[in-house]
């Protein structure tokens, strides 16, 4: 008989087999890798921090950096806030919410890569339907992704549509799940609409937000295939955020360890920023307890 | 000074008529309970004082204004949830001084409110707990603060106490009963439970299907229900009912026992009543009812026997350690004046006269 003592160890060491085998692993592996690198003979070489130090000295690493976290300062809030007031849209009952409430989610059915060429199409100078209907209306033709000023707007703008939707059902699930009567108390204490959103439905969001914030934020710092599809990181690197330098610096210049080095330290940078995050949206009756 | 009353009050949700004409005034300072079984239409009727739910038709006042259109705010009302409701992300002392935050109150005399109710209620020490941290009743006393620190024109309670285990039910029963007492607010209770119902109001009304049944001093509707839904639903163990024909001043049953029946022509012969007698109101007696007793069960101050008669079960709640046992033959008796007569066909009281 096995001693009880590591039972509790052998029902979770399925789970923590996959948690080694598809995390931890590959982290240690692409953390190790950062710290390697080619020979002229084409020999892997242990490399110390070479490949932070190429890194830190490099203009274009540093603008990719900038771009990286201005990308995530704009468009983690944004969609956060489009997911919300969405799911305040489709909460309200009302005739007809099956199909909106579809609607909304509906960018999640497409793929990426789909998506990206799609928009392409849509947003194209010559042939795309949104130029001809802002001529049409007087506003004249726009170059979106084509420009260096309006580039990562346009990524933004397409990412949260794909996203917002997602994001939405989260919250959605959030709202359902406050007590409608502790919204009835908030409206017989004196509440109005206002109030009640301010002081009820918002402090008690919170878990669900900080569940969408950070999830959120860890899939836009490696943000990637609209940018190799619409602009490759251009023009002019205004959109070359850097999980792109990473894959330029694997696949394009095939300096591997140069690729593990930008991983690296986007994931060090995610880990400080969702512990931030964390922190921001942590509800006061959890810090005493 | 706070009255409230309701007339004609209807509610319906679709094609489903909830409340079909409730018409009830409630005195300044009366503790008022309402009850009846699921579904019967008493918290919506305790939703459309609060003005949590809008009535179809009719008409809600409160200290003699209109208020069946006004949103809860205008109202002046606090209302006990039965999960309480409190704001979770509120500590206790914000959870009670919400209110008068709201309506813009100074700080120090939201203070001074929220301290006075806490003392009341024995809340001083967990002021700055948060409700996850409280027990059941600690947070059944914070939803009651919570109201009182509002100083309203009505309390309403929506079955407050049917979250908690039975033993702090009868602790917060009395708390509850003391507050009024020392309040002397005008308070109206929901419940499904009788014995809330009958040891807390100073007037029960009993509804069913969306009306009034029945309404008065507890005891006066213990001791003279109005029909045989009233009768059945007051009172633990129920009262017992046997159906049978009304013969020269006997009830006939089934199988041709005479149960007795006084007063002197409360309907033809031959019409079908239900003969009622309440479990404690039967006693052993020489030359009464025979029947046989079939579970004999001692709770210590009393022992309740159930007793085959007439082919019917009959429950006997005897005040004394009885001596008998399962199998045994035993005589029963019941006063005149404890016998209930009721149409069989629409459960009306008949009059005994005795």
């Amino acid at each position: 008989m096995i001693s009880s003592r590591w039972t509790p160890y052998l029902f979770l060491a399925p789970a923590l087999a996959g948690l080694l085998v598809f995390k931890l692993v590959p982290i240690a592996v692409a953390v190790g890798g950062s710290l390697t690198g080619m020979s002229l003979m084409g020999d892997l070489r242990f490399a110390g921090l070479e490949n932070f130090e190429y890194l830190f000295t490099d203009p274009e690493f540093w603008s990719s950096l900038k771009i990286t976290l201005l990308f995530n300062l704009i468009i983690n809030p944004l969609q956060l806030a489009v997911a919300f007031a969405l799911a305040l849209l489709v909460f309200q009952p009302m005739p007809g919410l099956w199909f909106f409430r579809t609607l909304l989610v509906l960018p999640m059915a497409v793929s990426t890569g789909i998506s990206a060429v799609l928009f392409g199409l849509f947003l194209d100078g010559n042939l795309g339907p949104l130029n001809g209907f802002l001529e049409w209306i007087g506003i004249g033709a726009q170059p979106f992704h084509r420009s260096q000023e309006q580039a990562l707007a346009t990524l933004i703008g397409i990412a949260t549509w794909k996203g917002a939707g997602y994001w939405m059902l989260f919250l959605l699930a959030g709202l359902y799940s406050i007590p409608a009567s502790v919204h009835e108390a908030a409206r017989i204490d004196g509440a109005s609409a206002w109030q009640r959103f301010r002081y009820v439905t918002l402090p008690m969001m919170r878990k669900p937000m900080a569940f969408v914030l950070v999830a959120d934020t860890a899939i836009n710092f490696l943000f990637f295939a609209p940018v190799y599809i619409l602009t490759s990181g251009g023009p002019s690197g205004a959109t070359s955020v850097l999980m792109f330098q990473a894959y330029r610096a694997a696949f394009t210049f095939s300096d591997i360890g140069r690729s593990l080095a930008i991983s690296t330290i986007l994931l060090a940078i995610l880990v400080v920023i969702v512990v931030l995050e964390f922190r921001l949206l942590r509800a006061p009756e959890e810090e005493r307890s | 000074m706070s009255t409230m009353n309701v007339e004609n009050l209807r509610k319906a949700f679709g094609e489903t008529e909830i409340l079909r004409g409730i018409s009830l005034d409630v005195r300044d300072e009366e503790f008022i309970a309402l009850v009846g079984p699921s579904g019967c239409g008493k918290s919506t009727l305790l939703r459309l004082i609060a003005g949590l739910d809008e009535a179809t038709s009719g008409r809600i006042a409160i200290d003699g204004q209109d208020v069946t259109r006004l949103p809860p705010k205008q109202r002046d009302v606090a209302m006990v949830f039965q999960n309480y409701a409190l704001y979770p992300h509120l500590t206790v002392r914000a959870n009670m001084g919400f209110s008068l935050k709201l309506r813009g109150a100074a700080k120090a005399e939201i203070e001074d409110k929220v301290a006075g109710a806490a003392a009341i209620l024995g809340l001083d020490a967990l002021l700055d707990r948060y409700p996850g941290q409280l027990s059941g009743g600690q947070r059944q006393r914070v939803a009651t603060g919570r109201a009182i620190v509002r100083d309203p024109k009505l309390f309403l309670f929506d079955e407050p106490l049917s979250n908690l285990d039975a033993k702090l039910r009868v602790q917060m029963r009395t708390e509850i009963k003391a507050l009024h007492q020392r309040l002397r607010s005008t308070m109206i209770y929901v419940t499904h439970d009788q014995i809330e119902a009958m040891t807390l109001a100073d007037r029960i009304v009993v509804m069913q299907a969306g009306r009034i049944e029945q309404e008065g001093a507890p005891l006066d509707l213990y001791d003279r229900p109005a029909n045989a839904f009233v009768a059945g639903f007051l009172g633990s163990p129920p009262m017992n009912f046997i159906k049978g024909r009304l013969q020269d001043g006997a009830v006939v049953t089934r199988d041709g026992t005479r149960l007795p029946a006084p007063g002197t022509r409360v309907a033809d012969d031959g019409k079908t009543l239900l003969w009622g007698a309440r479990p404690e109101s039967i006693v052993p007696g020489a030359d009464g009812l025979r029947g046989t007793v079939e579970v004999v069960e001692p709770t210590g101050p009393d022992t309740q026997l159930l007793v085959r008669l007439a082919g019917e079960p009959l429950i006997v709640l005897l005040r004394t350690r009885a001596a008998v046992r399962p199998g045994e033959e035993i005589s029963l008796h019941v006063a005149a004046g404890d016998i209930h007569l009721f149409n069989a066909d629409d459960g009306s009281r008949l009059d005994t006269g005795v």
